[in-house]
């Protein structure tokens, strides 16, 4: 670590609220996320579709399309400097370069009209500066980090002759070719097959490493999170709601929403060899353009308290708990959890 | 063997190559090949018939017209108006019609709008009326005569190319583009042009065609290429009254603006098959 003394975060939101205008009003995507990314951590954020964890990564880009989408309100250093209110330059130099990003879709994320040699190239002239035989040379070489086979070659291919995986991989290699500071991977393995999604999860370790750099992995694929994360972060109709240490997060989830996605997962290694019914949650998540009073989750959590229907509990140290492992619950999912398990 | 392994390797394109590389060459060099002086009429050799042989008033195997001029010469130097106009035009019509179009659908709201309003009213003015109305204004020329059918021809690129960036711009890849740090200017030339080369190659072979035959129009009405200068568009168009007494004075410019069309279309064809990564 840089400083183990006083860690500096290198990212530091602060109650990020993003939202879209729509012809029935406006929807509450991300409402008052706060959190640190410490230099070299590894942030997964979990969570369903419309949970607001790719709209809170996009926003820490400036990659939303302002409109529809608005940020109303919040903070985002990155690295010391705000970038909500950064000028449109400085986020054009600081995109590929502080901050890498590699999107869900491996298929549809590369030009198809141009070499991957060229666009490679293109963010290692546009930020490094460099001139056409240093950025080819950098190229073939980061190629071949990402297990390209024969990169001196393939170099000059189009995107239609590499497979999913490889192609994900080229993304990698632009995201990280001006060895940026933090990665952010938006769902990066879920258009992939699971052995592939192993390959490249491995790759991003190794690379992490590598580079020292931070990253923070959108995923709802706790499978995914099990294998990679330092730091776990739930999220829920645009709030976190638990967050804390690997571990913590899978042994002792203190929300009713994380314990209902730990619930959804299959269990191959059960000690027992009893045969567990997956449990999925029931209900859907809520209408964002209305943001319900209380807790959004009490609607379809069977251990809501009469308060979680009224005011909406905020992020705190959990009890007995690690520290740092956060949740926002009125219950105390432990007494609630063992009272449901003795009856 | 070889001449058939040969034969199958051509394509259209290199045939269309072929013949729009000779047609060129002759109006480059259209005073050493050209038999006759294209405007000397001589009115002895009026409507004379193709022929190979020599007669009084010199050769001329294309025939001559109603002023006794030799057609084939006419034909070579007319050749250049009608080239030079028509890629002129076609190219000036082109940079401005994909310059709007990408403008347009890549910045959308209310440049689009108002763009594609401007679009929608040059389509809907009368051509003739426009051409008449420039050439009342500023003279007919060379140089006009580009502008005006520049401006008949950007629409079609501009609505097309609109289209195409709409949606192109909502493809993923320019989103990793932006995120890897590209500015919308280099968005639209690095990311979006060359994925749009296939229709406008396609729009542009057609739009060549199209302007030589509008010429030919123009010329008809008084207001295109103006006499004695030959264009093939004035001489089809002059040769339409005779076409029943001498068929040759309409059917070689005819055969020419065709041969030339059809050249450029298999040049297109070929263009958007080399611009297309997956062949």
């Amino acid at each position: 670590m840089t400083d183990a003394r006083t860690p500096k975060p290198l990212l530091q939101i602060r109650d990020l609220s993003v939202r879209f205008k729509t012809d029935r009003g406006h929807v509450h995507a991300v409402n008052g996320v706060s959190y640190d990314l410490m230099p070299e951590e590894t942030l997964c954020i979990v969570g369903e579709s419309g949970s607001g964890k790719s709209v809170h990564a996009l926003s820490i880009l400036r990659l939303l399309p302002e409109p529809p989408a608005e940020i109303t309100s919040g903070s985002i250093r990155f690295d010391g400097q705000e970038l909500l209110t950064a000028s449109r330059q400085a986020m054009f130099d600081l995109r590929g370069n502080g901050i890498g990003m590699v999107f869900q879709n491996p298929m549809s994320s590369l030009n198809p009209v141009l070499t991957i040699g060229k666009q490679i190239t293109e963010v290692l002239r546009r930020h490094m500066k460099m001139d056409g035989k240093a950025a080819h040379r950098r190229a073939v070489e980061l190629l071949d980090r990402v297990r390209i086979p024969n990169a001196a070659s393939r170099v000059h291919s189009y995107p239609h002759e590499f497979s999913g995986g490889q192609r994900q991989r080229i993304m990698i290699a632009i995201a990280i070719a001006c060895n940026p500071r933090l990665l952010i991977a938006d769902e990066a393995t879920t258009a992939l097959d699971v052995t592939t999604q192993a390959e490249i999860i491995q790759l991003v370790r190794e690379l992490k490493w590598e580079q020292s750099m931070a990253v923070i992995w959108i995923t709802h694929d706790l499978g995914v999170v099990a294998g990679i994360a330092d730091t776990v972060q739930v999220m829920y109709a645009g709030g976190i709601v638990e967050r804390g240490p690997v571990d913590a997060i899978f042994n002792d989830p203190r929300n009713a929403y994380t314990l209902g996605l730990l619930n959804s997962l299959p269990d191959v290694s059960d000690a027992h060899g009893a045969r567990r019914s997956l449990r999925q949650i029931d209900g859907m998540p809520p209408d964002l353009h209305v943001l319900p009073a209380g807790d959004p989750f009490a609607p379809r959590n069977p251990y809501a308290t009469q308060r979680c229907f009224s005011e909406p509990p905020s992020l705190r140290q959990a009890e007995g708990a690690e520290p740092g492992h956060l949740v926002a619950a009125w219950y105390d999912l432990r007494k609630l959890a063992r009272r449901e398990g003795a009856a | 063997m070889i001449a058939t392994s040969f034969l199958k390797r051509i394509q259209g394109g290199h045939v269309g190559l072929l013949v729009l590389a000779i047609v060129a060459l002759l109006a480059i060099f259209a005073p050493l090949v050209a038999p006759d002086n294209p405007v000397r009429s001589d009115l002895r050799g009026r409507l004379a018939e193709p022929t190979l042989s020599l007669t009084a008033v010199g050769t001329a195997p294309l025939g001559r017209d109603q002023l006794g001029r030799d057609i084939l010469s006419r034909m070579i130097y007319g050749s250049r108006a009608t080239l030079l106009v028509a890629l002129c035009a076609v190219v000036v019509g082109g940079v401005v019609g994909v310059t709007i179009g990408v403008v347009s659908g890549f910045a959308g709201g209310i440049l689009d709008r108002i763009l594609m309003r401007i679009t929608d009213i040059q389509l809907a003015f009368p051509l003739m009326l426009l051409a008449l109305l420039m050439v009342a204004a500023m003279g007919a020329n060379f140089f006009n005569l580009i502008v005006v059918l520049a401006l008949t021809s950007w629409t079609r690129y501009a609505r097309i190319v609109r289209g195409e960036v709409l949606q192109l711009r909502e493809r993923e890849f320019v989103l990793s583009a932006v995120a890897a740090g590209a500015s919308a200017w280099r968005i639209c030339v690095k990311h979006i042009l060359p994925n749009i080369m296939a229709p406008i190659i396609v729009v542009a072979t057609l739009e060549l065609g199209r302007v030589i035959v509008m010429e030919s129009a123009l010329s008809f009405l008084g207001v295109g290429m103006q006499p004695p200068t030959p264009s093939w568009g004035r001489m089809l168009a002059e040769g339409r009254s005779y076409v029943s007494r001498a068929w040759w004075l309409a059917a070689f410019p005819g055969l020419g603006i065709m041969l030339v069309v059809l050249s450029i279309n298999l040049i297109g064809d070929w263009l958007r098959d080399v611009f297309d990564p997956k062949k």
